[in-house]
This record gives structure tokens, sequence and C-alpha cells, in this order.
């Protein structure tokens, strides 16, 4: 499955370590700046008055949050601590079929984090040979279900009727999604993902 | 909000309990994991919601309401998809952005649109660490095999709330 050329330089992320990334980065300034200048302007448009309205709004936001981020983020720190992409790639092989694209889609629910956190496991998960409607469906249901995001952010401030709504609505999107691309792959010769190649063609 | 926080909690205490006696040192991995990330995120969270308020506050609310109210229909289920899709940044700004829009009077399933339209293009994302990680071959098959899911997702959450009786419009 590696005997692929390497056509492309490594992908980055890994040069990455947590602990080096400045705690006030630039991502972090970009949304100083971006506070600081849409402060401004709806003070000039329309007035102060809307502007304590927002800040008001922002504060209420943050106390409401910050205690469900802790706890979610520890939740999440468990569940990676507790999904290994090297032991549950062979699970999601090409002929896991079904219960390939379920497990995928549960896998992908429950890993927290951002994109840094979550596209190394699925550029491990194909790697270490997952097919490709299971990295699909992963990455859709990560994207898409993200179990952390929905305690934090949706729990407490859309209500439970709108949350099971959408997940209703949304928990067979990932499994639809591989499906689909386990079908597309019918008509590729082979699909190179980083430093290496998922075949096609059919069987 | 009482309510949620206790739900995580009655979820991360057995999750907790079974990774220590699985491994001891799986907790305090977490924890260092979670610490790293809750100084990132507790750094840029108020300038973000500072920013996603202001946002919305721009934004008259009649105008939320024309294009993504509940009566907008497919069509605004469709616009809220894409504009989904072009949000920028993580859930610390998009979040805000599409909860505030819901308590201004974008529709239900608009919203649930809007939310799977960025969780799913999530062109930011495509640029940022798809791409450079995966490769645009695998890029183009994902979309190709996902474009259809933020409108069915809106479709398919505002029949469930006919059926099921839920208050998906917040206002």
């Amino acid at each position: 499955m590696n005997e692929a050329p390497q056509h492309r330089p490594q992908p980055e992320y890994e040069d990455e370590p947590d602990e080096e990334r400045p705690l006030f980065d630039r991502a972090a300034w970009f949304f100083v700046l971006l506070a600081g200048a849409s402060a401004l302007l709806v003070a000039w448009l329309e007035g102060t008055e809307a502007l304590t309205r927002a800040a008001t709004q922002s504060a209420s936001l943050l106390i409401t949050v910050t205690p469900m981020i802790v706890v979610g983020l520890f939740l999440g720190g468990l569940v990676k601590e507790l999904s290994d992409p090297e032991r549950i790639a062979p699970v999601l092989g090409a002929r896991s079929g079904w219960r390939g694209l379920v497990l995928a889609t549960a896998l992908g629910a429950a890993t927290p984090g951002g994109p840094f956190a979550a596209f190394p496991i699925v550029y491990a998960l194909a790697l270490a040979g997952a097919d490709i409607g299971a990295v699909v469906a992963y990455l859709t249901a990560w994207s898409v279900l993200g179990l952390h995001r929905l305690v934090i952010w949706e729990l407490p401030l859309l209500g439970s009727d709108f949350v099971f709504a959408r997940m209703l609505a949304s928990l067979p999107l990932p499994i639809a999604a591989g499906l689909i691309a386990r079908f597309l792959m019918r008509f590729v010769p082979d699909l190179p993902i980083g430093r290496t190649r998922i075949s096609g063609g059919g069987e | 909000m009482l309510g949620s926080f206790l739900i995580l909690l009655a979820v991360t205490i057995p999750v907790a309990i079974y990774a220590w006696r699985k491994d001891r040192q799986m907790v305090p991995r977490a924890t260092t994991f979670a610490r790293q990330e809750i100084m990132r995120i507790l750094v840029r969270l108020p300038f973000a919601l500072v920013a996603a308020s202001c946002v919305s506050e721009l934004i008259p609310e009649e105008t939320i309401a024309a294009i993504l109210g509940a009566d907008s229909g497919l069509l605004g289920i469709m616009a809220a998809s894409v504009l989904g899709g072009f949000m920028p940044g993580g859930p610390i700004v998009s979040f805000p952005i599409a909860i505030l829009f819901a308590h201004q009077g974008a529709g239900g399933p608009q919203v649930i649109a809007l939310i799977t339209g960025w969780s799913v293009y999530a062109f930011h994302r495509v640029i940022s660490y798809e791409s450079p990680i995966m490769g645009w071959p695998f890029v183009g098959l994902r979309l190709v095999s996902s474009f259809f899911l933020p409108p069915l997702a809106g479709i398919l959450a505002g029949v469930l709330a006919t059926v099921f009786g839920l208050s998906i419009n917040l206002r």
C-alpha cells in the first residue's frame, strides 16, 4: 500500500507541536482586530447603545460557554486517548461494509477538537488502510455531528428540540456521503492521499 | 444551561473512570490536552464573541428574517447552506453567529442548513488543512460525495420538527 512514489512533500502538521505554538499567535491577533474593527463599526453606525448591547450579549455567551468548554475539552481529551487510529483502521478496511461506515460515523462524532486535531487522525486512518467510504464518513461525522460542539454550543444556547431535530436529520448524512464516495471510487483508478494511495476501479 | 452542564458531567465522569482503570496515564494526558486547548480558546473566545455579536448587530434583523426566515422555505435553506460554507474560522465565531441569527429570526431548518454548510463545505478548512494534508483529489471526492448534505439536513429537520412537534424556530 505504501509503495507509491513520494510525489508531494510531507504534510506540514507534524512540524507544529502544540507546546511550541505561542498562546497569542496570529489567529488570536486576527480575532482581536476583528473584534476591534466590528466594535468601532457598530459604535459608528448604530451608536454606543448598540455597542453596549453587543458587549452584554458577548459577556453572557462567555459565561454560558466557558464551563462547557472546560469539561467538554477534558472529555475530548479522554476520547482522543481511548481511540487509536492504528487499532481502529483495520476494522474500517475495504470490506468493512455497513458496519465500517456506522463505526466510522460514531468515531468521527466522538472526535474532539479542531481541524489540527482531527486531520492527523483522518490521515492516519487512510495511511493505516481504512476504506475511502469510512474516511469520508469519519470526516463528515466529525464536522457535522461533532458531539463536543453540540454540548458546548447548541444544547445550552439553542435548546433540546433544536438539537434533537438537527441530530436526527444529520445522523444518516455521513453514511450517505461514505456510500457515495465508495461508489465514485469505482470510476477513479486510484486516489493519492498524502504519501499513500487508495486504489479504486472496483474490486 | 445548568441542565446541559450536568448532562456533560454525567457523560464525562464514567468515561474518565473507564479510562483511568484502563491506563493510569490516560487521564493526565487528557488533562494536558484539555489545558492546552482551553488556554488557546480562552485567549481568543472573548474577542471572537464580541466580533460575532457586533456582526449580528450590524446585519438588520429584517434582512436575516427575509433571507433566512422560517418563511424563506427551500430557497432560504439553499442560501443558508452556501452562506455556511463561506463562514470563516472554527466554531468559536461561526456558532455564535448561527445562534445569534437563530435568535434574530432565522428559521430552524435554515439555521441547521447554515451549521451543516459550515461543517461540510468549510471552504476555509479545505484551504488551510484539508488540501495540504489530504490533497485536492480527496477534497474533490469528498465534496462531490457530500454537496447535497446541508440542504438535505435542513429539509429533513423541518420534516422531523413537524412530525414530532418540535419547536426549532427560536423566534
